[in-house]
């Protein structure tokens, strides 16, 4: 099919993408008593099992800092980054696979998917940081208006993600192993990006190493503008500006290149 | 001007080497697929305005491929397709519903999905309600639903827009009859409404009833185009010649038909014949035909007890018999015996094609000692000649008795 322009699309279908996604959150949450509020409820008693454990069973501790929850407010800023991040790559694995019914069965533009399921990561987003809002406010931790930079590196994140999603998911319809390598690759991205331990724990031989991992300098914007407070510099997002233009060109090329193969692959 | 043109369409799937080859092809590397299934071959026609085409062929004769090629959701090899108008294609009813949803939701959902505008869906969404008859119901989760009610509403939703061309694959035979006539009549109005429909059905008197032309396919390429009778006819001829593709009809017994069991026995020759004693593949209903069979023994057997079934299109057994139930058990036939069977029946059967499983054992059930079974031994095709039409799988023939009281 050829494939009209993606913004056009986006418009023509804007009705659409919004019933897509609101039938995506009605659906999850139609037979629970509370609803929608599981959206909240769901990330917040993730981060505030993190904030209690890391506060009270490890009393952990940053370097230089004070302040009983400083540790824990590190780790959520971290957190807040590497679950957006990891959700969306984890279930675009399988994003082409489930879909293949309709892929194979209905005339539709292809980008649709990816678009809807963009959107629905976002709105779920929305939640965490919700949550993520509240328990800084219990821990008593004040903003400053460096906050409001945030939507710009989270929107960045999401589609720095969704890029490599796109490409990890269209290739899983053909070689189903990556199903079982990325998470592990996942983990151990994880553990390589300071998330659970603060830059100043890295032996100082490699902490020049670790400005070769593109995650740690989306990472960085999070900590300095949601933890710390600060204002980023440009030059801060010059790393993860290039690696998500980067990755969005080589998904669209194997997006619109593979759609022929995929339709007969599924 | 024709309102849609295929020219010299094929469809091959590729394989590669190694997918990475594939992924390789992608970037613009070239890479040469090691092989390639070519699944339609040259398909070339037209259809004008309002025409409505059917096209039939056995499975895996490439109807859905063509299908799914014409309306755009796959890509053809190589070969074009060109329309004007807009396409509205009903590959499969009620894809993409969700069981937690209310019947309006997926409503709403599919008409988006279909390219719908805000307006359009309101205004369907009136249609939609009225014509798939749930009333009240439309705003229940469709997980309520029974699956008649559940293929009402996406037949309704499906067809809830006039398209220019509207392309549908068996989505014909759903809900109850009165519901099946009511979707019939939709088609029909949307014929007369100028739309040219292509359809896929296994239907005979659906293609019979609405088709102007009729396409058969055969191993991905048209075998024939033409007016539906004499295109349905040449199908038929083609079905019993080769029911599911098994096994050939008369004597060109095949001996790649589905066998199993010990072979201490086998059938190395199976005919039909008709009451001349001539060889037949199409009977007609009711006439007295004659089934021979040849049995050849490898070892010598205690007790040889020879069974045939005659079973429809859908493998549902009509009829079956053996000769321990008619106390006609070979006893102690010794190696490289050649037996003859033969069974006279009159084929009081409905008009259809028809296999024959044959048997060969040594008691009643196949159960035990089980020399040979053979699914697709020979298959055939039953006409009705006569005036007195009827339906159903087999002839009783009735009369009626009327007066007033």
């Amino acid at each position: 099919m050829q494939e009209r322009l993606f913004f056009m699309q986006l418009w023509i279908y804007r009705h659409f993408i919004l019933v897509a996604v609101s039938n995506d959150f009605r659906s999850r949450f139609s037979r629970s008593t509370v609803g929608i509020l599981w959206a909240v409820l769901h990330p917040l008693a993730m981060v505030a099992i993190y904030a209690l454990v890391f506060s009270h069973v490890m009393q952990a501790r940053l370097d230089g800092l004070t302040g009983k929850y400083a540790f824990v407010e590190y780790l959520i800023a971290g957190l807040l980054f590497w679950t957006l991040f990891s959700e969306i790559i984890l279930k675009s694995l399988t994003l082409f696979l489930s879909h293949a019914e309709m892929i194979k069965k209905a005339r539709f533009p292809r980008s649709l998917i990816p678009i809807i399921f963009f959107s629905t990561q976002l709105t779920e987003h929305l939640g965490l940081i919700i949550a993520t809002m509240i328990i800084y406010y219990l821990l008593g931790h004040t903003f400053s208006a460096s906050i409001l930079i945030a939507p710009t590196f989270i929107f960045l994140t999401a589609i720095f993600a969704m890029s490599i999603g796109i490409i990890l998911g269209i290739l899983n319809v053909f070689v189903r192993d990556l199903q079982q390598v990325v998470p592990i690759i996942l983990q151990l991205s994880f553990w390589l990006t300071p998330i659970v331990y603060p830059f100043s724990a890295i032996p100082p031989d490699f902490q020049s190493l670790i400005h070769f991992n593109p995650l740690y300098h989306f990472v960085d914007l999070y900590h300095r503008v949601i933890f710390t407070g600060e204002f980023p510099l440009f030059s801060d997002f010059f790393i993860p500006v290039i690696t998500t233009i980067v990755f969005s060109g080589i998904s669209i090329i194997v997006f619109t290149r593979s759609a022929d193969d995929l339709t007969d692959a599924l | 001007m024709s309102v849609l043109e295929i020219s010299c369409v094929t469809k091959s799937f590729r394989e590669y080497r190694s997918e990475w080859h594939r992924f390789l092809s992608w970037l613009g590397f070239s890479t040469k697929p090691v092989k390639q299934f070519e699944v339609l071959r040259d398909i070339s026609f037209s259809a004008e305005h309002g025409e409505i085409i059917g096209i039939v062929g056995k499975n895996g004769a490439g109807k859905s491929t063509l299908l799914k090629v014409i309306s755009g959701v796959m890509a053809p090899t190589s070969g074009r397709v060109t329309s004007t108008g807009r396409i509205t294609a009903i590959l499969e009813l009620g894809m993409g519903f969700n069981p937690e949803l209310t019947g309006r939701q997926n409503a709403v959902y599919t008409a988006g999905l279909m390219g719908f505008s805000n307006e359009d869906i309101n205004e369907a969404l009136m249609f939609i309600q009225e014509f798939s008859e749930l009333g009240v119901l439309f705003d229940d989760p469709i997980r309520h639903y029974s699956s008649g009610m559940w293929a009402r509403l996406a037949f309704s939703v499906a067809t809830a827009r006039i398209p220019e061309i509207l392309i549908v694959d068996e989505a014909l035979s759903v809900g109850d009859v009165a519901f099946q006539q009511k979707s019939f009549s939709r088609i029909k109005h949307f014929a007369e409404k100028g739309c040219t429909i292509l359809f896929v059905s296994h239907d005979r008197n659906a293609v019979l009833s609405l088709c102007d032309r009729v396409i058969l396919l055969d191993q991905g390429k048209i075998a024939q185009s033409g007016p539906p009778e004499a295109t349905m006819d040449y199908y038929n001829a083609l079905l019993a010649g080769n029911v599911d593709g098994i096994v050939q009809t008369g004597s060109s017994f095949d001996e790649v038909g589905t066998r199993s069991g010990t072979g201490e026995a086998k059938i190395t020759g199976i005919r039909l014949l008709s009451a001349l004693g001539e060889e037949v593949e199409t009977i007609a209903t009711g006439s007295k035909v004659t089934l021979e069979v040849v049995a050849t023994t490898f070892t010598a057997i205690e007790t040889l007890v020879f069974g045939m079934s005659i079973r429809d299109r859908l493998g549902q057994v009509i009829y079956g018999t053996n000769t321990a139930l008619t106390a006609q058990k070979l006893q102690n036939v010794s190696a490289g015996s050649s037996v003859c069977f033969r069974t006279h029946f009159a084929a009081n059967l409905g008009v259809g094609a028809y296999t024959i499983q044959t048997a060969l054992v040594s008691s009643e059930t196949h159960l035990e000692n089980n020399f040979e079974w053979i699914d697709h031994a020979l298959s055939f095709h039953v006409m009705n000649p006569t005036d007195m039409h009827f339906v159903g799988l087999v002839s009783l023939p009735s009369s009626f008795e009327i007066s007033y009281q």
